[in-house]
């Protein structure tokens, strides 16, 4: 069987939380946080990098960009907003495909039995 | 006491590779005495420990745990089961890399749900009472065989279990540590557990803490001493 995802430690770690009287559920639950807690950190971290970006530092690395590469110097402030609908959207996109794509592996080797641990 | 009867396993049943691992096991195993089970290679004495210990179901026939049939019942049950009632001591230890000893001792424990300061403390105890105490935050990768060894005793004892397995506990020791475990496993016996173990190792089946000892032979019992 393959498991995509799973390292063969993260395999036989798994095996033997279950041996040890873990339930599958106890399993995911426990991966599935420390999933969430890595990918939320990542997009929490992009996130504050992002505004400190622009709000701070006046966006210098995209701010020729968005005006133009004129040498005289156009007269206009950039307002900078904060879309709940874009970051949700973005949160989808990274956060929620990561937990299924660990979560599913790990599943299956979850259900595995757990006598298999007996037989390193 | 622990009852089987008639117990049969097989693996990869119906398929070209079919093996039965157990041919009808019929064996009592009452409360608080050290029994081993003692056989050649592929006698089964591992699989016989995993069905006893509700990590494998049988294929056929009943296992029945303080009067009551557990072979019918679905996986969530026997977890629990089996986490109130053994605690297993495996040949390769199983410890989980990159987590302290202290840590590994108290895992067995989280599923259940305690105050986590009551857990700590129960599992320095252990520890302190193995002589393990000034090695409890050290990652276990770090720790030589024996001290692993204990550690993984210090993890099967956390939840209190009525009865211990262990898989050929002195597979991993010299002669020294094999008869530091055979001193462990006389004060777990005083304790008044159940002691389950497989060995091929003549020190242990000889030793006087082994009140009994199962041979077993392609999957049968041939021998009870
Ligand atoms: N998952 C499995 N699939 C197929 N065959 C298996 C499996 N597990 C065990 N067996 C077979 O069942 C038989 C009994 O195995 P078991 O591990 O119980 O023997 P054992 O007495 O513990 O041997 P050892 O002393 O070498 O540990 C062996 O022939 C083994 O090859
Ligand atoms: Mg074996």
């Amino acid at each position: 069987m393959v498991y995509i995802g799973l390292s063969a430690d993260e395999k036989r770690e798994i095996g033997i939380l279950k041996a040890i009287g873990w339930e599958t559920g106890d399993v995911i639950r426990m991966k599935f946080w420390e999933g969430a807690l890595i990918s939320l950190t990542a997009f929490l971290l992009g996130y504050v990098a992002a505004y400190l970006h622009v709000f701070r530092f006046s966006s210098v690395l995209f701010e020729p960009v968005l005006k133009g590469w004129s040498v005289l110097y156009p007269q206009f402030e950039l307002v900078p907003v904060v879309d709940g609908v874009q970051i949700a959207t973005l949160f989808f996109f990274t956060v929620f495909p990561y937990a299924m794509a660990t979560i599913v592996p790990i599943w299956r080797a979850a259900i595995t039995d757990p006598d298999s641990i007996m037989r390193g | 006491m622990i009852e089987l009867s008639g117990i049969r396993k097989a693996f990869n049943q119906g398929r070209h590779n079919e093996y039965w691992a157990l041919n009808g096991i019929d064996l009592t195993i009452p409360s608080q005495q050290v029994t081993a089970f003692f056989g050649p290679s592929g006698s089964g004495k591992t699989t016989l420990l995993t069905v006893v210990g509700c990590l494998a179901r049988p294929t056929a026939g009943r296992v029945r745990l303080e009067d009551r049939d557990i072979s019918g019942l679905p996986e969530r049950f026997l977890t629990q089961i089996r986490r109130r009632t053994f605690g297993f001591i495996f040949q390769q230890f199983n410890l989980i890399r990159g987590m302290s000893a202290l840590e590994n001792v108290m895992l067995p424990a989280y599923p259940l749900g305690g105050e986590w300061r009551a857990l700590k403390q129960r599992a320095e105890f252990l520890l302190d009472s193995l002589q393990l105490s000034h090695r409890r935050t050290a990652r276990v990768e770090w720790l030589s065989g024996g001290e692993q060894q204990r550690v993984a005793i210090a993890r099967a004892l956390i939840n209190d279990p009525k009865v211990l397995v262990a898989d050929e506990p002195t597979a991993n020791l010299d002669t020294a540590l094999s008869k530091g475990f055979l001193d462990i496993l006389e004060t777990l016996a005083a304790e008044g557990r159940t002691v389950l173990l497989s060995s091929h190792d003549p020190m242990v089946i000889e030793s006087s803490v082994v009140q009994r000892v199962v041979k077993l032979r392609d999957g049968r019992i041939v021998g009870d001493l």
